[in-house]
């Protein structure tokens, strides 16, 4: 207690400055002599580089030792005095609190200052912006005098016309001062080359070369035509620039690049209200429930603008047609019908089949084949029938004979089939619906002129036309669209395999589980062993002929961990088998193993395999994040909801859910982030992602090796879109956590 | 409330008949058989781990019997999810740890049963919410989130929560353990009301002033099994059974 205010007064004698400093260099300099070593050698180093940096960038150089020097003398001062500031406190307790550290940070600081300026000069300052290939950038002399040279300068289509400046004509002139050597010649009458440089001091900024066409022979009544050579030695962002397009819907169908527009005025108009209108202090429910079905429905509105549909299979002459084809295509062109169409004996006209005779003559089809091929062919309408037939019912018994909530076990079945009748044709029906609505979607459209081989023609198609997925669905667009299917797809999916996996429903008994297994391992034994005995070439194919004992471990294992819960079993094994296996494992069986595996004639479109292999795999990550929420609620809460009388739908949607995932959001969104930038591994299956597109860049013949400026573009696009993630988890994290303040 | 009230008063709302629980080896519950009339209060006393929270939890299915019957409002439980929702609707409950849910308001907390459970409007379930946020005393409350409440003001929301979905039954779960001394008289004066206003009640607590002012019948339980079931003036000032005496002299005298 007493001793440490007269430490306080000794060190304000004046003899403590040099205790002080003997003190400090003991600690700091000659404690070892490693560390003496070390110094040494450090402060050479430091020295070295500044020494360097001055010559290099002497101004900000000079101006970041200013403020070390200024900062250290600082700090060394407040130390002697024994009084801080907030910011020389920062500073000792941060930067300078050793010898070592205070070298450290310069060195750091002059390193990111360095590297800073550095990435300016190639991105910027020496960076060519021309998004016109060098092999075919041109220059035509417009005028030349004593003082200066003007020149149209752009690029040209070397198969159309060589001398014809037609992409990106821009004018510019360059001073006669600037020749870096006299010219020999009139410039515009005899063959010349020559060149420019606007900044002769830095021998990093490049000259810009003239060489006259004439120079070669087929080109000798053009000499005032030059090919220009510009030398940059910082980034090529043409490479990017010529090909942004092509990075960002890759082989999209140019003359559908309407659609990608639509999308993104679509998601624009929806985005702006969604801003406000989902905040607290917006009362219209009504406006948020419209908002809420749009954004529902925005998916089949994207899907039907990226994909389109199949073209439609009936004719259409003017609009009332329209109606009479899918009439037709619904309810009457099938079965019995479809075997005379496909011989050849039934004609169409105007969507309407017609018989057809001997000698030409054309008969309609009687009503009764109609309506007997519609009953035995048409599942759609059958759906639309059992609807009226089923769902008449059921409102009759309802009405007649209201459920009561204690009803017999008979009573109880019937209403469970009729149930399922009812939900049975519903699904036809909607499938009904759903291939009429395809059919006026496809009926639709609409005459536009188009380039077709060069030529401006006036063709008409249908707006929705159909859009193979496999050929335009490439570079950004392709990223998006994974990311964000893999994005809706998994998360309930994920839901439902944590749910499943954290399951206690009353599983399969012990007995029935082990009686089952029984049975198959004796009937295995007994049929399938002796044989495979009798087969067996050597030892290890005589143990795999007793497989049967297999199929009896696995039911004890089964019973022993799940208790025979399969929703439970079934969750489990898949989040541990996915986690399991690599990404590029699950893409590569999606993309090469599952085709195989098919039923011949079944085709599934690439482009569909990787996206469901993505949305599966990060099902089972997600699933994982969404049971660590669950764990985090405590069992009061399930309680309470369940003494409330919550069914256990209600309980996991009003109460577990909202509290669960709340807890999880931040790792959620970090496993999303991971998932956006996962999908350039599509690159190694074939697929064109930005990444392809930007590895395709370096191939082509304009750019080629052009590498570095495709892959800057990419990561500072990479990282927007996960910062835009991070701040929309940042705010979501902040508008959920309301309650736990 | 008023459902109660119009019952006839000799009715049996809740038979429990030979009730046996195990958790493993550990029996929980032994033969326990209680019936309690419309309109009952019953405190249930006796030491921890004796199974009073255990047998009352088992009334609205939290915890399940292994064997026994339990008939409430003639509604025989069992596996039966249906019976199971309709008895729950009837028997609300109030925990020790209040168990409300954090992530909504305290009028969501209220109306969210009502609404979704009971299928009333809006209107209705958030009028009924504040007439019982009245009734316990913190209406002003009703836009905080339970985090800013403190704890007797939580427990009261709990009961409120409870009693908007209008049971005609109450458990109560240790509902004053997990608060301060001076909370506790708050909680208890809402309980009393409820207590004289009709309710069948059954209350597990270590109150004796409440059990003594309130109860009908005072049951004492030990070791999963009931020991005594008797009139609180007969059971604090007479009490039969040795362990009884050996608990309240504990209990009294500490």
């Amino acid at each position: 207690m007493t001793t440490i205010p007269q430490k306080q007064t000794q060190f304000n004698l004046p003899t403590d400055f040099r205790a002080q400093i003997n003190r400090f260099v003991t600690e700091q300099i000659t404690r070892s002599w490693l560390l003496t070593l070390w110094l040494i050698v450090l402060t050479f180093f430091t020295i070295n580089t500044i020494v360097g940096r001055v010559q290099e960038t002497p101004v900000s150089t000079i101006l970041v030792l200013i403020v070390w020097a200024s900062t250290v003398i600082l700090v060394a001062v407040n130390e002697l005095r024994h009084k801080h500031n907030a910011l020389s406190l920062w500073l000792k307790n941060n930067m300078y609190n050793t010898i070592t550290n205070i070298q450290i940070t310069l060195l750091i600081v002059l390193g990111i200052i360095a590297a800073v300026i550095g990435f300016y000069n190639y991105a910027w300052v020496n960076a060519s912006f021309l998004s016109v290939p060098a092999a075919k950038y041109r220059a035509e002399l417009i005028s030349a005098n004593s003082q200066e040279y003007c020149f149209t300068m752009g690029g040209v289509d070397l198969d159309v016309s060589p001398t014809t400046i037609i992409d990106q004509a821009k004018d510019q002139c360059f001073p006669a001062s600037q020749l870096t050597t006299p010219i020999e010649g009139v410039v515009g009458k005899v063959p010349t080359s020559f060149c420019f440089d606007d900044s002769p001091s830095d021998p990093e900024n490049g000259v810009t070369c003239f060489e006259s066409l004439a120079f070669n022979p087929d080109f000798s009544d053009h000499p005032g035509f030059f090919v220009v050579e510009r030398k940059f030695t910082g980034a090529n962002w043409g490479a990017v620039e010529a090909n942004m397009t092509t990075l960002m819907i890759f082989r999209f169908n140019r003359n559908e690049v309407w659609r990608i527009w639509a999308i993104i005025i679509l998601l624009g108009v929806l985005l702006v209200p969604t801003t406000f209108v989902y905040r607290e202090s917006f009362q219209n429910k009504r406006v948020r429930q419209i908002l809420t079905y749009l954004w529902l429905a925005s998916p089949i509105l994207i899907y039907l603008f990226l994909r389109g549909v199949d073209p439609v299979p009936f004719e259409v002459n003017g609009p009332g047609s329209v109606i009479s084809g899918i009439w037709s295509e619904t309810f009457a062109w099938t079965g019995p019908l479809q075997e005379l169409t496909d011989a050849g004996q039934i004609t169409v006209v105007n969507g309407r089949p017609f018989l057809r005779g001997d000698e030409g003559v054309l008969s309609p089809i009687s009503s009764g084949a109609r309506l007997r091929a519609t009953f035995t062919g048409n599942r759609a309408l059958l759906g639309v029938l059992g609807l009226i037939i089923f769902g008449g019912l059921t409102w009759f018994l309802n009405r007649r004979y209201p459920p009561k909530d204690r009803e017999g076990e008979l009573v109880r079945f019937g209403r469970a089939i009729l149930r399922i009748l009812l939900i049975v044709s519903a699904v036809l029906a909607f499938l009904a619906l759903l291939q009429v609505f395809t059919m006026i979607i496809g009926s639709l459209s609409y005459t536009r002129e188009l380039l077709v081989n060069q030529t401006p023609q006036q063709v008409t198609q249908p707006i929705f036309s159909s859009i193979d997925p496999d050929v335009n669905w490439g570079g950004f667009l392709l990223t998006l669209i994974i990311t964000i299917f893999a994005i809706v797809v998994s998360f309930p999916i994920g839901l439902i395999l944590a749910l499943g996996r954290r399951s206690k429903i009353r599983g399969i008994p012990a007995w029935l589980t082990y009686g089952a297994a029984l049975v198959i391992a004796i009937l295995g034994l007994v049929n399938s062993t002796p044989a495979l005995v009798e087969a067996a070439r050597n030892n290890f194919e005589l143990v795999l002929a007793y497989w049967p004992i297999l199929v009896l471990l696995i039911a004890y294992a089964f019973q022993r961990t799940f208790n025979g819960n399969v929703l439970a079993a079934f969750s489990t094994l898949y989040i541990e088998f996915v986690r399991g296996v690599p990404l590029i494992t699950v893409i590569f069986s999606a993309q090469i193993l599952f085709p195989i595996l098919l039923p011949p004639g079944l085709e599934i479109l690439n482009t569909w395999r990787v996206l469901w292999a993505y949305a599966f795999f990060a099902a089972a990550y997600l699933a994982e994040n969404v049971r660590g929420g669950l764990q985090a609620i405590p069992n009061g809460q399930y309680e309470a909801a369940d003494s409330l009388g919550f069914s256990a739908y209600q309980k996991y949607r009003l109460i577990i859910l909202p509290q669960a995932l709340r807890v999880v959001i931040p790792a959620i969104v970090g496993q999303f982030i991971g998932l956006f930038k996962d999908t350039t591994l599509v690159a190694i299956v074939g697929m064109f992602d930005i990444l392809g597109v930007a590895n395709a860049i370096a191939a082509q013949e304009d750019w080629l090796g052009v590498r570095r400026e495709p892959y800057i573009f990419l990561a500072l696009l990479y990282f927007v879109g996960s910062a835009l993630m991070t701040a929309y988890s940042r705010r979501l994290e902040k508008q959920t956590g309301l309650g736990e303040r | 409330m008023t459902t109660a009230a119009t019952l006839t008063q000799m009715e049996d709302v809740i038979v429990a008949q030979n009730i046996n629980k195990w958790y493993g080896d550990f029996q929980a519950l032994r033969d326990v058989s209680l019936t309690v009339k419309s309109g009952e209060v019953i405190v249930i006393l006796g030491p921890s781990g004796s199974g009073k929270s255990t047998f009352i939890r088992t009334l609205n299915r939290l915890e399940e019997h292994q064997s026994g019957n339990i008939i409430i409002d003639g509604i025989t439980l069992s596996h039966d999810v249906r019976n199971i929702a309709e008895i729950r609707r009837d028997v609300g409950m109030v925990f020790q740890q209040f168990n409300l849910f954090p992530h909504l308001t305290v009028l969501e907390n209220v109306t969210l049963a009502p609404i979704h459970v009971r299928k009333w409007s809006r209107e209705r379930s958030e009028e009924v919410a504040m007439k019982w946020l009245t009734r316990v005393g913190i209406p002003e409350q009703a836009g905080k989130y339970p985090g800013q409440l403190s704890g007797g003001q939580q427990q009261r929301v709990a009961i409120a929560r409870t009693l908007a979905m209008e049971p005609n039954i109450l458990l109560f779960d240790e509902p004053t353990s997990a608060l301060d001394p001076e909370m506790i008289k708050e909680v208890l004066d809402v309980m009393r009301d409820l207590a004289r206003s009709g309710y069948t009640i059954l209350a597990v607590t270590h109150e004796m002033g409440f059990a003594r002012e309130v109860a009908d019948r005072v049951i004492f339980m030990d070791a999963g099994q009931i020991v005594e079931i008797n009139t609180p003036e007969d059971f604090f000032t007479n009490p039969k059974n040795d362990r009884t005496k050996l608990f309240l002299s504990q209990i009294l005298h500490h």
